[in-house]
């Protein structure tokens, strides 16, 4: 059943970091450090990870979920200014089926006691945004993913 | 149905506006008058009435008239439909950024001040 659909929105997110904001920069910049924080998913098999993160640069990030779905994200950095702001286009697709392609503007300010990040990203969903089987983007699994992370190092202070 | 392509542009049309999703906002707390959406707003009394006609329109909120009075309240599961998948990709960045988080915390316990 092929039923052609474009959906737009913007999604915006603003987050605050206890970390001065050339730490919070590089997390996005440097793919050790990235990867760590995107690309990792507990029991997801991470097939794939990989950054230029410069103007003109790409990344790519394949994982397989637990059931066995394919999910691959590929973006390309169309303006990055260092320490201020980073902007990219990227696609999700899971397995063959593309579902949404997304502009994202990531900016950073410092403030007393860390850095305020701004995501915005304006997305298109497309056809439907998949069929119900396979939008499971990890919306259950992303929350064990997190308890696990916290609860796996007894060490953190929260 | 409430899935056709053409229901979810019309959704995403009435969202795609400013005051009309302040007027949505307002009614997920509960039903409200015209007047009681007005209020808020700074705009005169047709024009907020233009706007609740095409929240009407996309189906995401209905009225009821008793008396004098028309009470508009929220259809739940016409927001449940178009708002899945912008909660569910919000949700997934959110997920993202807290690992992010966790990640900044736990490299500075490797600098001596933070």
């Amino acid at each position: 059943m092929s039923r052609r659909s474009t959906d737009h929105t913007t999604i915006t997110i603003e987050r605050h970091f206890k970390a001065p904001l050339a730490k919070v920069f590089d997390a996005w910049a440097m793919p050790e450090q990235k990867q760590q924080w995107f690309a990792c998913h507990g029991d997801w098999k991470p097939l794939e990870f990989q950054l230029d993160f410069r103007t003109g640069g790409s990344e790519s990030n394949r994982i397989a979920s637990t059931n066995g779905v394919i999910h691959a994200y590929q973006a390309r950095y169309i303006d990055v200014v260092q320490n201020e702001r980073f902007i990219y286009a990227f696609d999700m697709m899971l397995d063959q089926k593309r579902i949404s392609v997304s502009l994202a503007t990531v900016s950073f300010t410092s403030e007393p006691g860390g850095t305020k990040m701004t995501f915005v990203e304006q997305v298109v969903f497309l056809d439907g945004y998949s069929d119900n089987g396979s939008r499971l983007m990890g919306t259950e699994i992303g929350f064990d993913n997190l308890k696990l992370y916290v609860e796996g190092d007894d060490s953190r202070p929260n | 149905m409430l899935e056709e392509p053409q229901a979810l542009d019309r959704m995403f049309q009435a969202l795609s506006d400013q005051s009309r999703r302040g007027m949505i906002d307002r009614l997920g707390r509960g039903p409200a008058s015209v007047t009681e959406l007005a209020q808020p707003l700074d705009m005169a009394l047709p024009t907020v009435m233009k706007h609740l006609q095409v929240l009407e329109t996309s189906g995401l909120v209905l009225s009821e008239k008793a008396g004098r009075v028309r009470t508009y309240h929220l259809r739940k599961e016409a927001l449940a439909a178009v708002e899945r998948w912008i909660a569910e990709r919000k949700a997934s960045w959110n997920r993202t950024f807290d690992r992010l988080d966790l990640f900044l915390a736990d490299t500075s316990t490797e600098t001596t001040n933070e």
